[in-house]
């Protein structure tokens, strides 16, 4: 940025930064509030394995299944990339179709965890109260799912805002901090798939 | 403020190197290693993961590095605090 740039931006909004968008860098500091979360569940989590209700589960995880969860959602990290990438050119067109897949492997991606849920409530009786490990896994991994949901409600306003003519080559910042959410989800689960399910 | 537009070439490649270590994962995970050699596997390979998807998804190579120190702050704060946490949860002896 030049230094008039930067002097013109410093003018527009006071104690700013100079290279950070405050919109920006505020959906950062959300995200780091988010890194402190879903740490303490992890640990919680850490703490818990090897203990009374834990055995079962390992045997019970069902890991191909999970692994074609993560890929969607990895697919989906991809996808909005590729949307902004789109838009950046000035493709509307192309912002909504990759938009649309990223809202389509995010469903996917529950509907996998929802049928993982249902299979390890009914058929193994491994439950929320069964066991205090049971406790700290659907916690876990509930509270991502969630995360998940609430990205897919953002990425289907964000598809709403387009199709009503929201965005051009010049102004795209809510695709982007949408962008910045979901992938933090998708590294959530990077970090979940490991530790639960393959470790 | 613009983003850097970066090639979708290297979004499509990040991917595949994402694809390929989550592969790779999952089939050490079934190799029958030892714990501690199990452990340190995968957590580096999480830990690619995780940084390639931060660097080059969320951007955070291109963008001002007061993005970065946002994040790697509280990271720090939050696993001494699951450090904690892990501690403060063992059974009493």
């Amino acid at each position: 940025m030049s230094e008039a740039a930067t002097h013109e931006h410093a003018l527009a909004e006071a104690g700013s930064v100079p290279g950070v968008d405050n919109r920006k860098y505020g959906v950062w500091l959300f995200i780091a509030s988010e890194v402190m979360f879903f740490t303490a569940l992890i640990g919680m989590f850490i703490a818990y394995r090897g203990r009374p209700g834990s055995e079962v589960y390992k045997q019970v995880l069902n890991v191909p299944v999970t692994a074609v969860a993560t890929f969607l959602l990895l697919t989906s990290s991809l996808a909005v990339v590729l949307a902004i990438a789109s838009i950046q050119r000035g493709s509307k067109r192309g912002l909504i179709a990759w938009l649309a897949v990223v809202a389509l492997l995010g469903a996917g991606f529950i509907g996998i965890q929802f049928t993982e849920y249902y299979g390890l409530y009914n058929e193994h009786s491994f439950t929320l109260s069964s066991s205090i490990f049971g406790s700290t896994f659907f916690t876990l991994t509930g509270f991502h799912g969630l995360h998940v949901i609430i990205g897919i409600l953002w990425c289907l306003g964000v598809l709403v805002r387009t199709l009503r003519g929201g965005f051009t080559a010049k102004n795209y910042q809510a695709v982007e901090l949408f962008g910045l959410y979901w992938h933090f989800v998708d590294v959530v689960w990077i970090i979940l798939f490991t530790l639960i399910y393959l470790l | 403020m613009e983003t850097a537009h970066v090639k979708p070439w290297t979004y499509i490649g990040v991917f595949v190197i994402l694809g390929i270590v989550t592969f790779v994962e999952v089939l050490v995970s079934q190799m029958g290693l030892p714990p501690a050699a199990l452990l340190i596997a995968l957590l580096a390979m999480m830990t690619a993961k995780a940084l390639l998807v931060a660097m080059f998804y969320m951007h955070l190579k291109y963008d001002t590095r007061t993005y970065s120190l946002s994040l790697v702050l509280p990271l720090f704060m939050a696993i001494l605090l699951a450090i904690v946490v892990i501690i403060a949860s063992r059974p009493a002896v």
